[in-house]
Formats: C-alpha cells, sequence, structure tokens
C-alpha cells in the first residue's frame, strides 16, 4: 500500500508534467495524486467491495480537492485534476481489455472490458458530481446562465 | 450631402464588422488553443463567451466540440458575425497555456484590452511551450512510477523510466510524419514495444508487461475516455461520443503496435 501511495504520487508528479502544469503547482499536483490513491485504499479496503464505489469517492474527492485549490490560486481545477486523478485512470485494464481482443481471448477481453467501464464511469461520476455543486453554486452567484 | 453621409457610416459600418470579424479570429484561436491544450468544452465555451460579452456582445451562440467550434456574435452597434474553426489535430495537453487564457479572459471581463493588445497576447501564449527537459522527466517519473504501482519491482521501474524517455523522444519525433492520430500511437506503440521486448529478452528477471503497462500509461487515452464520459454526463453528447469512439480506436492502434513486438521478439 505504501509503496503505491509513492509509486502512484510520483505518477501523478510526473503526468503535472506531462500535461505543461506551472512548476510552482507540481507539488500540488503531486499532493492529488497521494490523496486520491489514499481514499481509493480507503474505500476499496473499510467501505465497499469492487472497484466502482471507491472510484467514485476518490474521484469527488479528488475533483473538491481540486476546486478548492483552484479558488485559492485562481487556476483552472482541471489543471490540478487531471493530473491528480491519473492513479485511478483504467490504462491497465484497456490495455488488458486491447490485449484479450488482439489475442482472440473474448471471455477475458469482456472481463476487462468491465472494469475498465467500472473506473471511467466512477471517475466521471464522481468529478461530475462535485463539479455540478460548484457550477450550481456560480450560477446561483452570477444569476445567469453560460448561454446568455 | 446625405450621399457623403451615406458613405461615412457605411464605411464606419464595414470598419466595425473588419473589427469584429478580427475579434472573432482572435477568439477562435484562443478556443482551439484551450481545447488542444486539454482544457474542457465546456471551458472554452464559458470562456469565449465572457470574453465576446466583454467586447461588447449583446449575446453569444458559442458551440465547441472537440473537431470544430463556431461563433456568433451580436454586438451591439454592428450586425451579428459568424466563424467557425476547424480542429484538425488533438494537440498535446499544456495546462499553463489554459491556465494563462483563462487569466487573459478574467482581465478582458475587468477591462477589456485593445485588438491589437489581445492579438499580440494570444500569439505570446500559443507559441509559449513547456521546457522540453521537463517534459523528458514527466515521462520518466510517471512511466517508472506506475510501472511499480500497478505491481512491478524496483528493476522493473528504473527499466520503465529508461524506456519513458524513449517514448517520449519516440512522441515528439513521430509526430510530423504520422498523418492522424491513429498511425502515431501505433508508431509510438510499435516502438516502444521493440525496446521494451528487448529489455525483456535481455534481463530475464524483470516483467516486460510491469515495464509495458508503465510505458502505455504515458500514450493510452485514459484521461481522454474518462473526460468523454464527464461530458456526456455533463451533457455535451457530441463532444463526448465522438471522444469515446476516438479514444476506443486509439487503445486499439496502441494494443496493435505493442502486439507486434510481443509476437516477433
Amino acid at each position: 500500500m505504501i509503496i503505491q501511495l509513492i509509486a502512484g504520487t510520483t505518477g501523478a508528479l510526473g503526468f503535472g508534467m506531462l500535461f505543461g502544469l506551472r512548476p510552482k503547482y507540481l507539488p500540488i499536483a503531486a499532493l492529488g495524486g497521494f490523496l486520491c490513491w489514499a481514499v481509493y485504499l480507503v474505500g476499496i479496503t473499510f467501505i465497499w467491495e469492487g472497484v466502482f464505489w471507491p472510484t467514485v469517492l476518490s474521484a469527488a474527492v479528488t475533483s473538491l480537492f481540486s476546486e478548492i485549490i483552484g479558488k485559492i490560486y485562481h487556476i483552472p481545477a482541471s489543471a490540478i485534476y487531471t493530473p491528480a486523478v491519473v492513479p485511478l485512470v483504467p490504462g491497465a485494464s484497456l490495455y488488458y481489455t486491447m490485449n484479450a481482443i488482439v489475442a482472440n481471448d473474448w471471455i477475458k477481453a469482456q472481463y476487462m472490458a468491465v472494469e475498465t467501464v467500472k473506473y471511467t464511469l466512477g471517475i466521471a461520476i464522481g468529478m461530475s458530481a462535485v463539479y455540478t455543486i460548484f457550477a450550481i453554486k456560480k450560477r446561483i452567484q452570477l444569476k445567469g446562465s453560460r448561454y446568455e | 450631402m446625405t450621399s457623403t453621409m451615406s458613405a461615412l457610416q457605411t464605411g464606419e459600418r464595414v470598419n466595425r464588422i473588419e473589427y469584429y470579424n478580427a475579434l472573432m479570429n482572435q477568439l477562435l484561436t484562443i478556443g482551439e488553443s484551450m481545447l488542444t491544450s486539454g482544457a474542457g468544452v465546456n471551458k472554452v465555451e464559458e470562456t469565449l463567451a465572457a470574453i465576446g460579452r466583454a467586447y461588447g456582445a449583446s449575446r453569444m451562440d458559442v458551440f465547441v466540440i472537440t473537431s470544430c467550434a463556431i461563433v456568433t456574435m451580436y454586438p451591439e452597434d454592428s450586425c451579428a458575425v459568424t466563424q467557425t474553426r476547424r480542429i484538425l489535430s488533438p494537440g498535446s495537453p499544456n495546462f499553463s497555456r489554459v491556465e494563462a487564457f483563462s487569466k487573459l479572459s478574467k482581465e478582458c471581463e475587468r477591462t477589456p484590452i485593445t485588438l491589437e493588445e489581445l492579438t499580440d497576447r494570444v500569439e505570446s501564449i500559443v507559441s509559449r511551450q513547456y521546457p522540453e527537459k521537463l517534459i523528458y522527466l514527466g515521462s520518466v517519473l510517471a512511466a517508472g512510477g506506475f510501472a511499480v504501482f500497478f505491481g512491478g519491482t524496483l528493476m522493473d521501474g528504473i527499466l520503465a523510466a529508461a524506456a519513458g524517455a524513449f517514448v517520449c523522444y519516440c512522441q515528439r519525433r513521430l509526430a510530423w510524419i504520422s498523418p492522424n492520430q491513429v498511425v502515431y500511437l501505433f508508431l509510438c506503440a510499435l516502438c516502444a514495444g521493440f525496446v521494451i521486448s528487448a529489455m525483456g529478452a535481455a534481463f530475464p528477471a524483470v516483467h516486460p508487461d510491469m515495464i509495458m503497462i508503465g510505458d502505455i500509461m504515458l500514450l493510452i487515452p485514459g484521461v481522454a475516455m474518462t473526460h468523454s464520459v464527464r461530458d456526456i454526463l455533463a451533457g455535451d453528447t457530441i463532444s463526448g461520443f465522438m471522444r469515446l469512439l476516438e479514444t476506443i480506436v486509439w487503445a486499439g492502434a496502441l494494443a496493435c503496435g505493442f502486439m507486434i513486438p510481443m509476437w516477433l521478439i
């Protein structure tokens, strides 16, 4: 677990650089990556079985963290969120899915595809929930619509 | 006298239309650059609408999808102006650019700067490149980190980091010869696959699959796939589905690229 936390944090830091984040925000992105995986581990170890709900919780907490950082430093929340959430991104299961398809192993492909969908949906739902709350708050503050 | 007045008014109207066309061109450059630098369609639509309103639009109709942006501006002192921009490349993430555009937008909302100054600022932000050494370092850290993260040993991590630097080199050198993203990702995966398979053959104690997964994280469109689902949930259905289908095809190209060296070596 500790190795995963360190490795996940290092990965998030690396992705912060790959995503062109300004150097002064790189430690925050790494902290976000640490938080993301720590919350996921708490969820999957102590609360739920299966990957979906821990992913939703972790994505929501990371999104909240990014929104708060975005407000403090006046930067887009996605700049922090995108590298921070990378430990949850189903890169490995997406690869195994495609690997199984190329190898003509359709049973494994089906299983891995479902895992990939669970992670992807979990991240999307978690981040959308927090995004929606902040969007409603912004609309109330502005009393207007983005389409006006 | 009346004809002179009319000619003057026509000239003024033409100037205004030219002004708004030039402004729209800058808005679309901002939108294109933000989109190819990793901003979501929502954020791009919001930013363009806000800048347009700051420059005197009574209404802004902004429609952005991942491959196209259409903007209609309704200025209070001129007729409506519409421009379209086709976005051909998915680009590469550069959040410092997104941040700079976001700041520029807020600045313009407070006090609109002149069109000349806006053009200069936009050009300066678009030409801003992220330091190459940080991109290489990022690839090394991300590939090494995720090889260990997904269950690899420290040795797997070190070799994945070395291969990560090679993947980064391939990404930077193969982009210009690739006609599209599918070919680009296939070529990158093919090159990386050969190097990793050779590492596996040279060092029997390491786990080539773990090294591969670490390096695949650099190429696999996992973030794009996640964002596409978020776009669908947020109501940007066309963008979301377009990107989702693209990412599935990209993942397929990657798998094929990585499989060929595994079969051969």
